[in-house]
């Protein structure tokens, strides 16, 4: 019974890794495309020297840190997880804490077989919301923006740079996560808090500092935990 | 500018749509299953589902507003393409911002060509690496699960503190700095708002922590992010108006 059990278990993992990429595959496709028949369609080739600059300042950073992405974030979603969250985007501020909020309500992690079920579920789910709230927002494209437009208030707490959704969303994020395990939480946090306030420049390559950062915490908490501090 | 808010857009805008939640749909289906196959209980499933469904609300009013935003631009239905798959709103208005800077993009077919080319090479790389490479990174991470389950645990604490660490600590220092009065206008902007609103969710959240422990209530776990949220944006019109007037 049991072997059958773990059997089931590693099919299921082999058919979460078919599944994820030939998904994944078909999305590169649909996405490409987009592009390509429109240029097909229309008789278009891009212009040049625009697309050109565009490559030169996107690809070559973004590339790199998509690839980072994945390793930084995969264990933390789990496979079914990656695949989904890596197709749908949005990752920081929707899919890996909606995966972990519901990953720490089921009193489990990513690397557990409950755990890959959990976060594929939470990230599906989350996927599924934006993307309907999408759509109504499509509908209504023409209305909202002249509403947000002639209400200053919502447009400066909406606003995607200067806004207020990604500070309310870490505060209570923070709580939450290093209520529970502050002993990981206080040396990379207070690190980032003086980057920050020694390097001004740094606000705006925010980003950049989560690979590094997240490295420390690791060795971090692995020199803690070899000395049974955690 | 016919072609950005053309049908053909339109149609692929929709195939899109579908196909990104028959994809979600195939996972959540497959996953609930696998759930029952190992015994999970149908309320912790339900669960995941609804903290998930909840707390996704709130977050993609901003993903909405991006599109709108990208919409002046790049028109309606590629921006609804691009915010719905990979990207976020960041890399989105990022990557037309590169090509805007080259030349303006409702400047001709050819530059709006070149500004969708851009923004969909560039996110690219992370979904072709799991194509060929996340199956043997993944067996990696499970064989540390498998080994040491702890550890495990605790490495993953670690890689989610490393993003609270920057995406908190960023607003600390920008909001101390304000206060403080020791960085340039420019850079600290609304820091002090921004600041107080991180520390009015914090403190929300930590009140519901707080009344959960006591009185055992679990159903209100479900809310206590979503309206922390949104109850620290709603003081964040009080606190932006406080620092930055009627500005």
């Amino acid at each position: 019974m049991d072997k059958k059990q773990g059997l089931t278990i590693n099919e299921y993992k082999a058919q979460t890794h078919r599944t994820g990429r030939i998904w994944t595959a078909a999305a590169l496709v649909i996405i490409i495309a987009v592009p390509l028949i429109f240029c097909l369609i229309y008789g278009v080739t891009p212009e040049w020297r625009s697309f050109l600059t565009g490559v030169g300042a996107i690809v070559p950073m973004y590339w790199v840190i998509g690839l980072i992405e994945v390793f930084n974030y995969s264990p933390m979603l789990g496979s079914g997880g990656t695949y989904l969250a890596f197709v749908t985007g949005n990752l920081l501020n929707m899919k890996l804490p909606a995966a972990q909020v519901a990953l720490k309500k089921a009193g489990t992690s990513a690397a557990t077989e409950e755990g890959e079920v959990i976060s594929t579920i939470a990230v599906a789910v989350s996927t599924i919301v934006t993307d309907v709230i999408l759509i109504i927002g499509l509908l209504l494209v023409i209305p909202i923006t002249n509403w947000i437009n002639s209400n200053e208030v919502l447009s400066n707490v909406f606003d995607l740079s200067s806004g207020y959704v990604i500070p309310a969303l870490f505060g209570a994020l923070g709580v939450v996560f290093i209520s529970k395990s502050w002993k990981i939480a206080v040396v990379p946090t207070l690190l980032m808090i003086l980057v920050f306030l020694l390097i001004p420049a740094a606000y705006g390559i925010s980003g950049i500092f989560i690979p590094v950062i997240s490295l420390l915490a690791v060795l971090l908490a692995r020199y803690m935990y070899k000395k049974n501090m955690i | 500018m016919d072609y950005s808010n053309g049908a053909y857009l339109y149609i692929m805008g929709a195939a899109v749509a579908v196909f990104v939640l028959a994809q979600s749909v195939v996972f959540l289906i497959r996953a609930v299953r696998q759930g029952r196959r190992i015994g999970l209980s149908a309320k912790v499933m339900k669960d995941a589902a609804v903290s998930s469904a909840t707390f996704s609300v709130v977050p993609s009013i901003p993903i909405v507003i991006a599109m709108i935003a990208l919409a002046a631009t790049l028109g309606a239905p590629f921006s609804w393409i691009r915010l719905s798959v990979i990207g976020s709103m960041s890399y989105e208005t990022m990557a037309a911002g590169a090509v805007a800077g080259a030349a303006n993009i409702d400047s001709g077919i050819n530059v709006f060509a070149s500004a969708m080319w851009v923004m969909t090479l560039g996110i690219i790389s992370g979904p072709l690496f799991n194509i060929f490479g996340l199956k043997k990174y993944q067996s990696k991470i499970e064989d540390i699960g498998k080994r040491d389950p702890k550890w495990s645990k605790i490495l993953i604490d670690a890689l989610f503190m490393g993003i609270i660490a920057v995406m908190g600590g960023q607003f600390i220092s920008k909001g101390v700095a304000a206060f403080g009065g020791f960085a340039s206008e420019e850079i600290i902007k609304n820091g002090e708002a921004q600041l107080l609103t991180l520390v009015s969710s914090a403190l929300i959240m930590a009140v519901f922590g707080f009344v959960i422990g006591k009185t055992k209530a679990k159903w209100l776990e479900n809310f206590a992010l979503p309206i922390s949220m949104i109850g620290a944006i709603a003081l964040s019109v009080v606190y932006h108006g406080m620092f930055l007037g009627g500005a």
